[in-house]
């Protein structure tokens, strides 16, 4: 079976750069998604994660999700997961990982609040 | 004890009934005495009176005889003198001629005088010329001559007097004589009482002490103030009270601790495994003999999650409580490291690490630890300086000793141990068998204190009995060691054998009794139809998905419900894939819906049902779940680890059932219900 995901960098406004994933973030999707945005920006730029249209949430994605936010934290930017569909805010919610995590309501907003 | 109940004789009646009869012994010697005397002074003093009398009566009479009519005179005189003298008998004056010429009744006159009959001269002291006194029973008589300017006797005076008198006058001074005496006797037993009285006051006082003493009041001194005898016995109560006191508070000091040594013996002996275990056909047989001192030999069993058994023994070098703590700490310690350390010589370097502030300066713990994998028959050990672990070979009937370098936990500080320890490994074939024990049996005396049982005796009854089977090899070996010593044993005999089936087919199952029995539900599973066989990879996973959507009731799920459900799912068969099976692409795993035969609400149904997943990897069991505190970013950095917190926080119930016979087994709950209130719950938190 072809994994149904897929992760493309849409846009890079100013020092901010936005990704959009879709599909199945799990244990064999995450460390792809992390790779791609790790390459896609320039370190210490800000990332905005667009995850509309992921279907599917695994706890190796949620770890993802937190080593990303770190690591970006660590080298001068910053994470902001923008209009989470509700396959990935379920996960975060019932561990409670959300507070660690800068989410907005659209991909916009984000944008807006990094001034780009 | 009851008290005895009998009649009490009061000291001071007994010395009062006593004295009253000594007093009344001497009153009345003394007034037999004193009545002889009373009665010869009394008669003697009555005669004197008599013959005063009779004389008197002879000077008065002598003009009136001598007189033309001398009863003029002489009657009113007599008759005066018995008037006046009622104890007279009667007064008479004689003439020469013997007739009567004084008498108190006139018609008597010029009568003979005829003396009353029975009359006999008696002695008599103080009579004068011609005086005469006579007695008879009845009557006393004294005759005084009547005499004329001392001439010749013109005549008698005679007085006489009735001897009752005498008896009266003595009865009289009797009686006076015994009112004195007996108000005498009087005062004396007052006397005595009051004296005894306050003689025996302290006897009342002790009597009340030792009865106190009696009851177990060893507190309160006797207060007996007092200076005689009775006082240095009080003084001497008092000082054995204090004695008693004080053995009393050691003797209860030796039960105490008599009792917390029993204590600490129970504590011991339920440290160790109950006797005989078996685990994929192997026998482990522990025998345990305690010595009358608590000792310090501990062993242990313990079933490992992936099947294999760690086997212990030890020996504590110091004994009493003292051993007895190391010990339980011993036990605790290996119950808690056993899970941490796959190599045994590291177990041991750790105990020695955590046991060190515990043990005194000079004690010491030989201890042996092994780790037998039963399915390969392979026994993985090290020993810090316990007796050499013994093979039997079944194929040879030889007997192998295997010493090692290891020193004693303890023994030297400072690391040492580490560099002198290492892991042997040992092949064990069908059949083989190994014992292990503490030097208690090795080192037990014979009654003489001369011989050791030794290595060699120990060699020999395994080469005797090691054919018959593990159970009858200890029991040898214990009889063996018990016939040496003959007697109780003089240290803790600790003995453990293990043996290897000597066919490799293994009979003896061994599960731990489930909440939810595994067997059955595995069972109900394969009757239920085929399982969904997921391959170890993290592609492959993604098939739950559509199963779900398949799957009876399962697939009327929606929304977040449906979402929460293969989220769990997913991370159960992710843990199997990765962990389990190593993510070997060659090997699978089932999974099975089984829904409960029953109608009713969708949740209902599910909530019915159960989930199964079997795999035959690494065995796997995570203990008891908890949630984790999230704010430590290192945790957080890692990013891992949040599978078995998906798992439990959206599944009703989970659990595993590592390495049973038809694999390992998970079995798996859920509430959709559940669900939408906790989801409720986050929304409004």
């Amino acid at each position: 079976m072809v994994d149904s995901f897929n992760a493309t960098t849409t846009e890079t406004r100013g020092d901010s750069v936005v990704v959009r994933a879709e599909g199945r973030l799990d244990a064999k999707t995450a460390p792809r998604l992390l790779e791609h945005c790790l390459e896609a920006r320039p370190t210490g730029a800000h990332l905005v994660l667009n995850l509309a249209d992921v279907t599917f949430l695994s706890s190796s994605g949620v770890g993802m999700l937190l080593v990303l936010a770190e690591r970006t934290k660590s080298e001068g930017g910053s994470l902001r997961i923008a209009a989470p569909s509700a396959a990935v805010k379920g996960p975060l919610e019932l561990l409670n990982l959300h507070r660690f995590l800068t989410i907005d309501e659209s991909e916009d907003q984000s944008l807006r609040a990094l001034g780009a | 004890m009851k008290p005895r109940r009998r009649a009490v004789i009061s000291i001071r009646w007994v010395v009062t009934g006593v004295a009253v009869v000594l007093v009344a012994a001497a009153v009345l010697s003394v007034g037999a005495v004193s009545e002889r005397n009373l009665r010869r002074t009394l008669s003697r003093e009555i005669e004197t009176r008599l013959v005063l009398e009779a004389r008197n009566l002879a000077l008065t009479s002598s003009g009136a005889l001598l007189s033309e009519f001398p009863e003029l005179t002489l009657v009113p005189l007599v008759k005066t003198m018995q008037a006046e003298r009622p104890e007279l008998a009667f007064v008479v004056v004689v003439d020469h001629l013997g007739r009567i010429q004084g008498h108190a009744d006139p018609r008597h006159l010029g009568e003979a005088y005829t003396p009353p009959a029975g009359l006999v001269p008696t002695a008599a002291s103080g009579l004068k010329g011609g005086e005469r006194f006579l007695g008879s029973p009845s009557l006393l008589v004294v005759e005084a001559p009547v005499t004329y300017a001392n001439g010749p006797p013109i005549g008698r005076a005679v007085v006489a007097m009735q001897r009752t008198y005498v008896e009266r006058a003595v009865a009289a001074g009797r009686r006076s004589q015994f009112l004195f005496l007996a108000a005498l006797l009087a005062v004396a037993v007052m006397l005595g009482l009051v004296l005894l009285g306050g003689l025996l006051k302290p006897v009342a006082a002790l009597r009340a002490g030792l009865e106190r003493i009696g009851r177990g009041d060893l507190d309160t001194p006797l207060a007996v103030n007092d200076r005689t005898e009775l006082g240095l016995l009080a003084d001497a109560v008092n000082d054995m009270t204090a004695r008693l006191k004080i053995a009393r508070v050691e003797s209860l000091e030796r039960e105490r601790l008599s009792h917390e040594l029993e204590l600490a013996r129970r504590i011991q002996q339920r440290l160790l495994p109950r006797g005989r275990r078996t685990a994929s056909g192997y026998v482990l047989v522990g025998a345990h003999r305690a010595a009358a001192e608590v000792g310090g030999d501990y062993y242990d069993f313990i079933d490992l999650a992936d099947g294999r058994i760690a086997l212990a023994i030890a020996d504590v070098s110091g004994k009493g409580l003292g051993g007895c703590l190391v010990t339980s700490m011993l036990s605790a310690l290996v119950r808690a490291l056993h899970t941490v350390h796959v190599s045994p010589a590291a177990l041991l370097v750790d105990l020695e690490r955590h046991l060190s502030a515990t043990l005194e300066p000079g004690e010491f713990v030989t201890m042996f630890y092994g780790l037998l994998d039963p399915s390969r028959g392979r026994l993985t050990y090290a020993s810090a300086g316990h007796t050499p672990l013994l093979l039997w070979r079944c194929a040879s009937g030889r007997v192998e000793w295997h010493p090692t370098r290891g020193i004693p936990l303890g023994a030297v500080r400072g690391g040492v141990l580490a560099q002198t320890l290492e892991d042997h490994v040992l092949e064990l074939e069908p059949g083989d068998l190994i014992a292990q024990f503490t030097d208690g049996v090795s080192e037990a005396f014979d009654p003489t204190g001369k011989e050791a049982f030794g290595f060699d005796r120990v060699d020999q009854v395994v080469r005797d009995h090691a054919r018959r089977g593990p159970d009858e090899l200890v029991a040898a070996l214990s009889a063996a060691v018990a016939g040496w010593t003959e007697g109780e044993p003089q240290d803790d005999e600790t003995l453990l054998v293990v043996a290897r089936p000597a066919r490799a087919a293994s009979d003896e199952k061994e599960t731990p009794r489930p909440r939810f029995d595994a067997a059955l539900l595995l069972d109900d599973a394969e009757a239920s139809g085929p399982p969904l066989v997921l391959p170890a990879s993290l592609e492959g996973l993604s098939v739950l998905g559509p199963w779900l959507e398949r799957a009876p009731h399962l697939g009327e799920l929606r929304g977040e419900e449906r979402r929460r459900l293969e989220l769990a799912l997913y991370e159960a068969c992710a843990n199997i894939a990765e962990h389990g099976l190593k993510l070997d692409a060659e090997q699978t795993f089932d999974l099975w819906w089984v829904p409960a035969a029953s109608s009713g609400a969708l949740d209902a149904r599910i909530r019915a049902g159960y989930f199964l997943l079997r795999d035959h990897g690494f065995p796997f069991s995570p203990g008891r779940w908890q949630p984790r505190d999230l704010d430590d970013v290192g945790r957080r950095l890692q990013g891992r680890g949040f599978g078995l917190d998906l798992i439990h926080l959206s599944m009703e119930e989970v659990v595993y059932r590592p390495a049973t016979p038809a694999g390992n087994l998970t079995v798996l709950t859920f509430d959709p219900a559940k669900v939408r209130q906790g989801s409720k719950e986050d929304r409004h938190g």
